[in-house]
C-alpha cells in the first residue's frame, strides 16, 4: 500500500437494523438479534436460533421483480448496504466514472430453492403419482424458469450490484467464510492504495438462512442447540453454548486520504495494516503481520475485536493468540466481540465489525458485547461499555471455516 | 530476461513474478505437455457426454475427461478425502501435482510464505437431491426436516463438495501452505483472476510463492441444463468435435468442458535462490466489470477493453509490444464479435499484425479453469515458439476480421502475450505474460 487508505462510508444491514445507526442503537441498548428461526419450520434442526435480518425491500432499492429473484435476499442486502455506504461517502448512487471505482466482495453459497423446481417435478409425475425421472429428463425440465441458473451463480450478487451501481473498475468475488471478507477488504485497500482505482467498495453478504443453509451451518460450525433464551452465544465465555448463525451485509467505501480530503468528506477510519495466515497459530501470525505493516505493533492496539464466534474450542484458540500477542497482561487491550448478538455473518463478518468500529470511533464509546451479567468470568478481559477513553486503534481478526485467519488494523479517522 | 520492447510507462522497481511450475488436466491430455502437443496438432477434445443421462437435452456434448486419467493422478491424499472432494477439486489436485513437481516445491524453505489462489465453483447441486428435498416441503415455507434426517436419503457430503472455497483449502492442506488463501468465484474469469491476484500478493511481499489456478467440472445435468436454459450452448453441429468454432461465421454457442490448470508463481529472486527453472513471467494483470446486463456482454466490449488496457498498463507496455492474444473466444455469436472489437480498440492498427487464437476451439470452455489453462498454454507457446490454432475455422465472419491462426498451428517466436478471460455476468480479467530468456 503506497498511500494511506481511509473509509468514508460504511453501510450495514443486520438482524438489529436496516442500517448502521439502527444496528448501533440496538447494540448500545443491549438488544440481541438472535431469535427462533423464522421463515420456515426449523423443527428437526438441532439449532433453531438465528440472528435474521428483515427481508430486503426490492422496490425501495429500485430492483425489478426479475432481478430480485436472481439476486435473492443475501445479494439484496449487499446492494442495500452498498447504496448506504456510497451515500455516506457523498458519492452518486450510480458511479459517473465507473472504471475508477472497484468492488471486492465476499459472498457465500447460494442454495437452489426446491420450489423453483416444483413445476418441473409436478409435471414429472407418472400415472401412479410418483416422480418419473424419464419424464423429467425428456421434457419436464423445460418448466424451470430460464433465469434460474443465474440465481445460483456464485458471483451474481456482485454482477447485479456492479450493473446497478455502475462499477466497472478492478474487482473480485471471494468465497468462503469470514476470511473471504478479509480478502475483500485487503484487496480493496491494496488497489486503492496503489492508485489502480480512486474508490473501491469492500463488502460481504452473509448467506440467507434457509433449510439447506442451516443444514450446512450445522456441518461447519458448533451451533447453539435449541432456541432457548438469551444469552446462549457468549463469545469468550467458557459456558457459551456455541455459534448463532446470522444474516445481513456490510459494505465499506475506501479511498485514498488525499482524495477524501479533496472531496471534503468525513474520514471515518483509516486502514493501517493487514495480514493473513493459515495453519498453526494462524490467528496470532495474521495479527502480527497486520501490526507490523505500519500499524505500530501490539502495544498500539486499544481494543481487539477478535473473530469470537462463541464456540468455546475456537474461542480458546483465539485466547491463546491473545496471550501470544500480549504476553504482559498489564499491556494487553480489552476485547469486544459482537457475534453473540448479531450472529456469525460468515463472509460479511469482518466488514460488520469494521462498520461497528467506525461507530466506536465516531461515538467514542463501546457497546455491550452481550446483555449485562452474562459476561461474568470471561476468558479474556472485556472492553468496558459506555463512554470512556475513546479507542483510536482497533485490531480486527477473523477466522475461516478451516484454519485460515486474517487481521486488519483500523485507526480513528482524524489524525492523532 | 530480454525485456519486451516499447516500455511506455516504466514501472517503479517492484518484485517480479515468474512461473516455475505448470500443471493441467484437460480433455486433451493428462499433463501440460500432452495437452499442448494435441492442441498444436489441432485435435479436439470434444465428444458426446457419457457421465450422465443426457436424454432430452438439446446439447449432449462436452469436453469430458476420462475417469481413468484422474486415477493416474490420484495419490493417497486424494483417495483419503475423496468423499468430500468435488470432481473439480480432484482435477485441481492432479494439476497441482504436476506443477509442484516441475517447480520442485519440496525445496521451498518456508511454507508460511506459500499462498493459494484458486478459481472454482464447487459441485453443482444435483437434480436428484433437489427433487428429493422437494418431497419434504409444502411450498408454503414448511419443511419436515426431521423426516429428511430420518430418510437417510440426503448426501450431506455434497455440502462440502459444493463449497467453492474447499478447492483452495484442500490445496493448502495438501501442500502445507500457510500463506494467504483465496477462493475466487468470478465465473469464466476466475482462473485468470486467481493468477492475477496471486501475482499481486507476491509483488507486495505478502508471500514468496503461490499455487494459483482454476478448476471446473460442470458436466452434469444441472450444468448443461443451466446454460441450455440461457441458450448459451452450441446446439447445431455436424459432429461434436466441430461444434466449438470461435470466430467462425457458423458458430452458435460454446461447448462446456472441464479440467484444471495450476501454476507455481514465485518472486524472481526467490526462484533463483532455489535454482528453479523459470518458465515465463507474469508482466501484468488487469480486471474490470462490464456493469451491463447480467446475460449479455457490452456490445463494444468496454469491459474487455478496460481489462486489456489495465494489463498492459500494469506491465508498462504499449499495445505494439503485444505479439499474440490468447482470446477468450468462446464460440458464442456475441463474445467473439465484441472481443474482436475490444482487441481492435486496444491494439489499434497493430491489431492487424497480431495473431489471435482460441484454445476453446479444441478444449471447449472450462469455465473457472479456462484462464489458468490458457495462461499455461500461452507460456508453453512462447517457450516453444508455437502459436496454437483456432480449429473449425471455415467460414470467415466479416465482423471478426483478425488473424485467428486458422486450423493449423504456426511456428513463430513471440515474447509478449495477452490472455483474455471474460466472465459470465460481466467480470473480466486479462493477463500479460512474457517469455523468459536467461
Amino acid at each position: 500500500m503506497s498511500e494511506r487508505v481511509v473509509i468514508t462510508g460504511a453501510g450495514f444491514v443486520s438482524a438489529l437494523g436496516g442500517d448502521r445507526a439502527a444496528t448501533w442503537a440496538a447494540l448500545d441498548a443491549g438488544r440481541s438479534g438472535a431469535a427462533p428461526v423464522a421463515g420456515f419450520d426449523a423443527r428437526g434442526f438441532a439449532c433453531r436460533r438465528a440472528a435474521q435480518a428483515a427481508a430486503p425491500d426490492a422496490d425501495a432499492l429500485g430492483v425489478s421483480p426479475r432481478d430480485a429473484y436472481i439476486m435473492g435476499r443475501s445479494n439484496l442486502w449487499f446492494l442495500q448496504a452498498a447504496r448506504a455506504a456510497l451515500a455516506e461517502a457523498g458519492l452518486p448512487a450510480v458511479c459517473t466514472d465507473g472504471p475508477a471505482v472497484g468492488c471486492f466482495a465476499a459472498l457465500g453459497m447460494i442454495d437452489p430453492v426446491p420450489d423453483d423446481l416444483r413445476a418441473a417435478a409436478v409435471r414429472s409425475r407418472g400415472p401412479d403419482g410418483a416422480f418419473d425421472h424419464d419424464r423429467f429428463y425428456a421434457d419436464a425440465y423445460r418448466e424451470i424458469y430460464p433465469l434460474w441458473p443465474l440465481a445460483i451463480l456464485n458471483n451474481v450478487g456482485f454482477c447485479m450490484a456492479a450493473a446497478g451501481l455502475g462499477i466497472r473498475g478492478e474487482n473480485a468475488v471471494f468465497a468462503g467464510g469470514a476470511d473471504a471478507g478479509a480478502a475483500a477488504l485487503i484487496e480493496a485497500a491494496d488497489v486503492v492504495g496503489a492508485g489502480r482505482v480512486d474508490v473501491a467498495l469492500a463488502g460481504g453478504a452473509a448467506e440467507a438462512i434457509t433449510p439447506l443453509g442451516l443444514a450446512r451451518w450445522h456441518r461447519q460450525a458448533a451451533l447453539i442447540p435449541g432456541d432457548g433464551p438469551e444469552p446462549a452465544c457468549r463469545p469468550f465465555h467458557p459456558a457459551s453454548g456455541g455459534v448463532v448463525p446470522g444474516e445481513g451485509a456490510a459494505v465499506l467505501v475506501l479511498e485514498r486520504e488525499a482524495s477524501a480530503r479533496t472531496r471534503g468528506v468525513p474520514i471515518l477510519a483509516a486502514v493501517a495494516g493487514w495480514g493473513c495466515a493459515g495453519g498453526e497459530s494462524a490467528v496470532a501470525r495474521a495479527a502480527e503481520r497486520a501490526l507490523t505493516t505500519g500499524a505500530g505493533g501490539p502495544r498500539a492496539v486499544d481494543v481487539w475485536i477478535p473473530h469470537g464466534e462463541g464456540a468455546p474450542a475456537r474461542d480458546a484458540d483465539e485466547t491463546a493468540a491473545y496471550r501470544r500477542l500480549w504476553p504482559r497482561p498489564a499491556a494487553a487491550p480489552p476485547v469486544a466481540a459482537f457475534k453473540g448478538r448479531l450472529g456469525h455473518l460468515g463472509p460479511a463478518a469482518l466488514m460488520a465489525d469494521a462498520a461497528l468500529t467506525v461507530e466506536i470511533f465516531r461515538t467514542g464509546r463501546m457497546p455491550a458485547a452481550w446483555p449485562d451479567g452474562a459476561g461474568a468470568d470471561p476468558m479474556l478481559p472485556l472492553a468496558a461499555t459506555g463512554p470512556g477513553a475513546a479507542p483510536r486503534t482497533v485490531l480486527l481478526s477473523v477466522r475461516g471455516w478451516t484454519d485460515a485467519a486474517a487481521a486488519v488494523v483500523l485507526t480513528a479517522g482524524a489524525a492523532p | 530476461m530480454t525485456h519486451p520492447p516499447a516500455a511506455a510507462n516504466p514501472q517503479p522497481p517492484r518484485r517480479r513474478v515468474v512461473v516455475t511450475g505448470c500443471g493441467m488436466i484437460t480433455p486433451l491430455g493428462r499433463t501440460t505437455a500432452e495437452t499442448f502437443a494435441r492442441a498444436a496438432a489441432g485435435e479436439s477434445g470434444i465428444g458426446y457426454l457419457t457421465r450422465f443421462d443426457t436424454r432430452g437435452l438439446p446439447c449432449a456434448i462436452g469436453g469430458q475427461i476420462p475417469d481413468s486419467w484422474l486415477d493416474d493422478h490420484s495419490d493417497g491424499y486424494a483417495r483419503r478425502h475423496r468423499p468430500q472432494l468435488a470432481l473439480c477439486t480432484r482435477f485441481l489436485l492432479a494439476a497441482a501435482g504436476e506443477a509442484v513437481t516441475q517447480a520442485r516445491l519440496d525445496t521451498l524453505p518456508d511454507r508460511t510464505r506459500l499462498g493459494i489462489a484458486v478459481g472454482a465453483h464447487g459441485e453443482n447441486p444435483s437434480v436428484d437431491a433437489a427433487l428429493f428435498l422437494h418431497r419434504f416441503t409444502d411450498g408454503q415455507g414448511h419443511w419436515d426436516t426431521a423426516a429428511i434426517a430420518r430418510s437417510g436419503g440426503y448426501d450431506f457430503m455434497q455440502f462440502y463438495r459444493r463449497k467453492s472455497d474447499l478447492a483452495p483449502v484442500t490445496l493448502a492442506a495438501r501442500y502445507g501452505a500457510g500463506g494467504p488463501n483465496l477462493a475466487l468465484v468470478s465465473a469464466c474469469a476466475a482462473g485468470a483472476q486467481a493468477i492475477g491476484e496471486g501475482t499481486r500478493l507476491i509483488r507486495e511481499g505478502r508471500c514468496d510463492a503461490m499455487l494459483a489456478g482454476g478448476a471446473e467440472s460442470a458436466l452434469d445435468f444441472v450444468g448443461i441444463l443451466g446454460f441450455t436454459l440461457l441458450k448459451a450452448l452450441a446446439e447445431r453441429f455436424t459432429a461434436p468435435e466441430r461444434a466449438s468454432r470461435p470466430f467462425d461465421r457458423k458458430r452458435c454457442g460454446f461447448v462446456m468442458s472441464e479440467g484444471a490448470g495450476v501454476v507455481v508463481l514465485e518472486e524472481l529472486d526467490h526462484a533463483r535462490a532455489r535454482g528453479a527453472a523459470i518458465l515465463g513471467e507474469v508482466l501484468g494483470y488487469g480486471d474490470s466489470a462490464d456493469a451491463y446486463r447480467i446475460t449479455d456482454t457490452h456490445p463494444a466490449g468496454e469491459g474487455a477493453v478496460l481489462a486489456m488496457r489495465g494489463a498492459l498498463a500494469d506491465a508498462g507496455l504499449t499495445p505494439e509490444a503485444v505479439e499474440y492474444v490468447n482470446a477468450h473466444g468462446t464460440s458464442t455469436v456475441q463474445n467473439d464479435v465484441t472481443e474482436t472489437r475490444a482487441i481492435q480498440a486496444v491494439l489499434g492498427e497493430h491489431a492487424r499484425n497480431v495473431a489471435v487464437s482460441s484454445n476453446k476451439s479444441m478444449l471447449g470452455h472450462t469455465i473457472a479453469a479456462a484462464g489458468a489453462i490458457e495462461c499455461i498454454l500461452s507460456l508453453e507457446g512462447m517457450r516453444r515458439g508455437v502459436l496454437l490454432p483456432t480449429i473449425n475455422y471455415e467460414f470467415p465472419d466479416p465482423k471478426c476480421n483478425l488473424d485467428y491462426v486458422p486450423n493449423t498451428a504456426r511456428r513463430r517466436a513471440h515474447r509478449v502475450v495477452l490472455s483474455n478471460s471474460f466472465g459470465f455476468g460481466g467480470q473480466n480479467a486479462c493477463l500479460c505474460l512474457g517469455r523468459w530468456d536467461e
